[in-house]
């Protein structure tokens, strides 16, 4: 029974709660699904209940929403001008998705939605597709001038711009490897530690005085996590406005 | 060689007949290695032996730039954190989240050329050339990735202009 307690990947697992299948493909509802829906049920029913009493003179919930609103509105208006507002929809949404799957994945037998690649990769490829798609429509051809630097000489030109076009694909894998790797190893330190205390305190009355330190760090660790769980929403939503800042002015 | 001549030329002869503060922004010009420019300059090491009005303006001005340039430096101050607050954080965590943002983006970096390289091979059927010159390529651009994350160089599209750069020309 231990063993199958300290084991600290099988969190991850993804199990199918509703197998589906079509036309071939695996379309199951699987514990990630599911952890999805409810990440937006949460995030949508707080945001519509707390603001559904437009009392002029927010409540306590009626100002954490306004405050997320402001807090995202700001950054966008900072990283990318108030021509950005135009995103904040997009913005908000991502940034809420990730805060409220963070915190959701903070619960004790919750499944966190963002320690898999897949889905930090997604919501990645979501943003860099809106950048790509939004550049070319708004400057057409001129976007390109985004992987231009000024005042490179003419014979260092082609090796620059391919160095500047990896390094443009690589945000969306850098966007999501950060998230992913950040929950992936926070919640794998979370179990080991709280796996010590259990394996601890079955060597008898020392292991239990000794179980209070990993203890101790596992309480520690949750409080990091808590912190880790906002910054790295907000980490994901700052980028997400320096990359729309480059599709709104490329060559700035 | 200009300076050998200097003091003796337009130092000791004008004194006797010109009135200090007149003097002071002319008499450089007299001297022909240096043009009008370095007068207006007004540079002390060429223009000190002139006399003491000449001085007293030099520290006019000095005082002027002095205070231009403290002015500038507390509109920048107010203006920079903001700015850098906004372009990414981690701050707040120290070592660790600093340390995940930058491996990140280097090894971001390298996947990526590694992964575009064996693409055009298995496209072009150019075997290992593809992958070993886009993995080189990677590799620069995750140490690009890493320097722009840390600040070190300019944003995208923005070329060798420095931060300090931009802000003077607002």
């Amino acid at each position: 029974m231990a063993a199958d307690k300290v084991d600290p990947i099988h969190q991850f697992h993804i199990n199918k709660l509703i197998p589906i299948e079509i036309g071939g493909y695996d379309l199951s509802f699987t514990n990630s699904a599911l952890f999805m829906v409810a990440t937006v049920v949460v995030a949508a029913a707080f945001l519509f209940l707390t603001t559904s009493s437009r009392s002029l003179v927010p409540g306590r919930l009626q100002s954490v929403s306004e405050m997320a609103y402001e807090f995202v509105g700001n950054m966008l208006r900072d990283a990318a001008g108030t021509q950005g507002m135009r995103f904040f929809p997009f913005v908000f949404s991502l940034f809420m998705f990730v805060l409220v799957a963070n915190l959701l994945g903070l619960f004790p037998y919750f499944f966190t939605v963002t320690s898999h690649i897949i889905v930090t990769f997604g919501l990645a490829v979501l943003v860099i597709g809106t950048v790509v798609v939004y550049g070319f429509m708004k400057h057409g051809l001129g976007f390109l001038k985004l992987f231009v630097p000024h005042g490179v000489p003419a014979f260092l030109l082609p090796l620059v711009v391919l160095i500047e076009v990896i390094s443009f694909v690589s945000r969306p894998v850098s966007l999501s490897v950060r998230l992913f790797a950040n929950m992936l190893a926070g919640h794998i330190t979370l179990k080991v530690f709280s796996g010590f205390v259990v394996s601890l305190s079955a060597l008898g009355a020392v292991g239990v005085a000794g179980s209070v330190l990993p203890l101790a760090m596992a309480v520690a660790l949750t409080a990091l996590e808590l912190l880790v769980a906002f910054l790295q929403a907000y980490v994901f939503a700052v980028l997400t406005c320096m990359y729309l800042n480059d599709a709104l002015h490329p060559g700035h | 060689m200009a300076m050998n001549f200097h003091p003796w030329l337009d130092g000791r002869k004008p004194s006797n007949y010109v009135a200090g503060d007149f003097r002071s922004g002319r008499t450089v010009t007299v001297c022909p290695g240096r043009g009008v420019a370095m007068a207006k300059k007004n540079r002390p090491d060429g223009t000190g032996e002139t006399g003491r009005g000449n001085q007293h303006e030099t520290g006019i001005r000095d005082d002027d730039l002095e205070r231009r340039r403290r002015e500038l430096e507390a509109s920048l101050a107010t203006r920079l954190p903001k700015r850098l607050e906004g372009k990414d954080d981690a701050k707040p965590v120290t070592g660790y989240g600093q340390a995940v943002k930058l491996s990140s983006e280097f090894v971001a970096g390298v996947v990526v050329g590694a992964g575009i390289g064996w693409i055009i091979d298995r496209m072009a059927g150019t075997s290992p050339w593809g992958l070993i010159v886009f993995l080189l390529l990677g590799f620069g651009a995750g140490v690009l990735n890493v320097m722009r994350s840390a600040g070190v160089v300019a944003e995208f599209g923005q070329g060798n202009k420095s931060r300090s750069d931009r802000d003077e020309s607002k």
